[in-house]
């Protein structure tokens, strides 16, 4: 749209459209070529580490990733290890390292408020013990069904909560940025109109001659308070402040780094707002992000969480076949942490109707004649791949 | 959801031009049908007799294979995985014709594509590529093995579906 707006009105805003109009075909082209390599790196094996830092908090976690259902992790707080964690399968275990830590990956409320433990996380396991308990001695405690269904969309929440899912989780985050994003560029220091100022870019540059190349992600304008956004006044969102970057090297993705950053677009939120604000760098870009949150809070969105977000992969390749589960682990449902536990799981209770295809009758004999193949395998619909001759 | 999760496939027109390519026999030569009637109980293929607890049965399909005017398939069976007699879940195994058009990665994700009413998801398990879909209140994997393809669709409250599928992985054909 903001295109065509200029159509018309001269020569020089025809021919500076025609240009806009090219580049952003070569940045769509740059996007898709970036998502394709991100889902390739997603598929491979491997370790990875991963760091979201905030303000007070830095955060990090290092995997090793066998495949999509079998990793470890260890979770680490202003660098004091804090959580080991091992999913198998269906199947996950927790060790919390320090004692009282359980808080940091305990449900919450959706304003952020711990939520109380459920009446099984204190009820006495097999061991004795209940699940609160042995979390909070430095036990081991296996949920056979617990483990978090990370590709089901289950365990959505905001960045942060849970830093071992966010790491598991980084690629579908990093893809969705992606898509939210203007356009990308690749990454040149001659470039005249690069993706960040250099003043605003915090990530590391490839050296000039290296096999690495960083793709920069432009984001979108921050909006004017004129602009409206599903009937409600357009607020600036986590996607205007975003700052992201890939590095490749040899067509693997072996970085991508992410900035949140109010700074960057103080002085455009300031004349599309008609803000003063006073004070610090630091404290006008407190009290934006303040007002800002207030009112994306008010109409039931996230909040904006300044942060540096760094994912790095090692050992792309390198299959880790020895992860297992803990040997004299406490068993028990670990619905108390977030993301983990039954409902965490994908999987419900509630429901006893079988398989399609299938009647059987819980409890009683059944009959297998009515069980059929899954219908697209030898009854194509009409319209699908399956039928070929016609 | 993410592009991965929206890795689908083709949009349905798409699909729908696919089709009538083959069926006019100009752009997938290799693709041939076979009648429900002439389709074979899989053979070679070799499961468990039980898997976590679920004792697998071959179920009776014929009559609804045999009514099929045309597939891609010459073979199937279908078991049935019960926990005492509760259907838990079940498990598909079918050989496409003779043809490469089977290993493409586009004619895979299209048959993904109808059997699951879900955007499919692409995951790495065990090193093979599954794809995980859903049906009515039902988890389903799908994956591929030369001319093999494999279904397994377990209940939404079946407890430990991933499980079920590290195991069903290393049936032999």
């Amino acid at each position: 749209m903001r295109w065509r707006r200029g159509v018309g009105v001269g020569v020089v805003v025809m021919l500076s459209t025609v240009g806009l109009t090219a580049c952003k075909s070569n940045g769509d082209q740059i996007k898709t070529q970036v998502d394709n390599m991100l889902l390739q790196a997603e598929q491979v094996p491997g370790r990875f580490l991963y760091e979201d830092k905030t303000a007070t908090t830095d955060t990090v976690v290092k995997g090793v990733v066998a495949d999509d259902d079998k990793y470890e992790s260890e979770l680490a707080v202003n660098g004091t290890p804090v959580v080991d964690e091992v999913d198998v399968d269906d199947a996950v275990a927790d060790l919390f390292l320090v004692p009282n830590a359980v808080p940091l990956l305990a449900r919450r409320s959706a304003g952020g408020q711990l939520l109380p433990p459920p009446p099984d996380a204190t009820a006495p396991t097999a061991d004795g013990l209940s699940v609160l308990q042995a979390l909070s001695s430095q036990r081991w405690v296996v949920d056979p069904t617990g483990a978090a269904d990370v590709y089901s969309g289950v365990g959505t929440h905001p960045i942060g909560q849970d830093p071992i899912f966010d790491a598991r989780d980084v690629f579908s985050y990093v893809l969705t940025a992606i898509s939210q994003g203007v356009t990308m560029v690749k990454y040149d220091s001659e470039s005249i109109s690069p993706a960040y100022k250099p003043q605003d870019d915090p990530f590391p540059k490839p050296a000039f001659g290296s096999a690495i190349t960083r793709y920069d992600l432009v984001a979108p304008s921050v909006p004017t308070k004129t602009q409206q956004s599903g009937g409600n006044e357009a607020v600036p969102s986590t996607a205007d402040f975003r700052k992201l970057v890939v590095y490749v090297e040899h067509g693997r993705v072996i970085r991508i780094m992410e900035q949140i950053d109010l700074t960057w677009r103080l002085q455009n939120i300031k004349s599309n707002y008609s803000l003063s604000l006073s004070g610090t760098t630091q404290q006008q870009d407190a009290a934006a992000l303040a007002a800002i949150n207030a009112v994306t809070v008010g109409q039931g969105n996230t909040p904006i969480r300044p942060r540096l977000m760094d994912y790095q992969i090692i050992d792309p390749g390198v299959v880790a076949d020895d992860i297992t589960l803990p040997a004299n682990a406490v068993v028990g449902p670990l619905d108390v942490l977030v993301n983990r536990g039954a409902a965490s799981a994908g999987t419900t209770t509630s429901t006893t109707e079988p398989p399609e295809g299938a009647t059987p009758s819980e409890g009683s004999e059944e009959s297998t004649a009515e069980t059929t193949p899954t219908p697209a395998t030898t009854a194509p619909a009409s319209g699908g791949p399956p039928s070929t001759e016609g | 959801m993410t592009p991965r999760r929206l890795a689908r496939i083709a949009p349905v027109a798409v699909a729908v031009a696919i089709l009538v390519s083959g069926c006019g026999g100009g752009s997938n030569p290799e693709l041939k049908g076979t009648n429900g009637s002439a389709i074979a109980a899989a053979a070679n293929v070799t499961v468990p007799p039980t898997v976590l607890g679920l004792t697998l049965s071959s179920e009776n399909v014929a009559q609804t294979v045999a009514s099929t005017p045309r597939t891609y398939v010459d073979s199937l069976v279908l078991y049935g995985l019960r926990q005492d007699n509760l259907l838990e879940a079940t498990f598909q195994v079918a050989r496409f014709n003779p043809g490469n058009v089977y290993t493409r990665q586009q004619f895979r994700l299209e048959m993904v594509d109808q059997i699951g009413s879900a955007l499919p998801v692409t995951l790495d398990v065990a090193g093979t590529t599954v794809y995980l879909t859903e049906g009515n209140r039902q988890r389903i994997y799908v994956w591929f093995a030369n001319r093999f393809f494999f279904v397994l669709a377990c209940r939404q409250d079946y407890q430990t579906p991933r499980s079920l599928l590290r195991q069903l992985l290393m049936v032999q054909t």
